[in-house]
């Protein structure tokens, strides 16, 4: 017992001289201290790998979004986007168009888990150059998709006026 | 100064932009559909004559027409089917009009005009996330990405 409270007579709290980060900004706060959870990434579309390419593009185009979340047995798979059409579609479209959808998806597509900075999602945006970026928790369930204007939502950005 | 203020005050000649798809009202959709694939582009400006633009034809467009009418691609003009709303910005406004067009009126592409109307570039929500992304490189260039869903032992976690 002696042993032990000349330890504790020892001991320094290595934290008592910490002192929180002091941010110049709110945003730049914002993207450093919150998560992407704190990012709207609701509503978002989803569709089978197995659905055809013809009623992918009917669900972009019916729900006028840019993007389908292509989700199997509650996972992840792949993302379908506007872009897929232009560039693996459209030309060859007749051939295509009766074909799953997983054939033109993009696969493994790159993610932002919720507990993530929310710099990871602009980062996601601007520096890897996707403009829906999958949501996932950590078990890999699909929370929702972020975009450009969702983020600038969350930076609280001023407009002209 | 913080972004806040260059956002009222950097001019858009300032922000990242892509060079704009020029094309002619009488392009097919399918030649528009081949010139934004090959230029990785979804969007291409309608002009006139005299450089002038007329609207926007866009890969949105694209997949509405491959809908209803895919086997007339190559006889249908694009200049019946631009956008119906579609923005254009002058080189001089500041940064904060494009700010707003994306986020009030839920603009993609805006238009880069010069100070004769004539378009020299194409920006919206890309260049705008390039240009907060630049002000903030400790919180967003350092980040991690392209985790894959699903990681079993997720470090910290």
């Amino acid at each position: 017992m002696a042993k032990l409270e000349h330890h504790l007579e020892d001991f320094v709290d290595p934290l008592s001289n910490y002192e929180p980060r002091q941010y110049s900004d709110a945003i730049q706060e914002a993207l450093a201290e919150e998560t992407v959870a704190a990012i709207r990434s609701r509503p978002h579309a989803e569709i089978s790998p197995d659905n055809t390419i013809y009623s992918a593009l009917q669900a972009l185009a019916g729900l006028q979004v840019a993007s389908l979340l292509v989700v199997d047995k509650g996972r992840l798979v792949g993302v379908f986007t506007e872009r897929d059409v232009l560039e693996r579609v459209a030309l060859r479209f007749d051939e295509v168009k009766d074909r799953p959808v997983r054939e033109v998806m993009t696969s493994n597509p790159v993610v932002v888990y919720e507990s993530d900075p929310a710099g990871a999602a602009l980062s996601a945006i601007a520096v890897a150059g996707f403009r829906h970026v999958p949501v996932v928790d950590l078990n890999g369930a699909v929370v929702g998709v972020i975009s450009p204007r969702r983020v600038f939502e969350f930076l609280q950005l001023p407009g002209a006026d | 100064m913080g972004l806040k203020e260059n956002l009222q005050n950097e001019s858009v000649s300032t922000l990242p932009c892509r060079e704009a798809i020029l094309i002619q009202p009488e392009t097919s959709v399918r030649q528009a559909a081949q010139i934004l694939q090959s230029k990785k582009l979804g969007c291409a400006v309608v002009v006139d004559a005299e450089g002038k633009p007329m609207g926007i034809f866009t890969e949105r467009t694209l997949i509405k027409l491959l809908l209803q009418q895919p086997h007339d691609l190559d006889k249908i003009p694009v200049r019946e089917h631009l956008e119906t709303e579609w923005f254009c910005v002058r080189n001089s406004d500041s940064i904060s009009a494009v700010l707003d067009l994306v986020q009030k009126r839920d603009a993609r592409f805006v238009c880069e005009l010069d100070e004769h109307g004539k378009v020299i570039g194409l920006t919206g929500q890309k260049g705008l996330s390039e240009y907060i992304a630049d002000h903030f490189p400790e919180q967003v260039m350092v980040q991690r990405i392209g985790g894959q869903p699903g990681m079993e032992n997720r470090e910290g976690a």
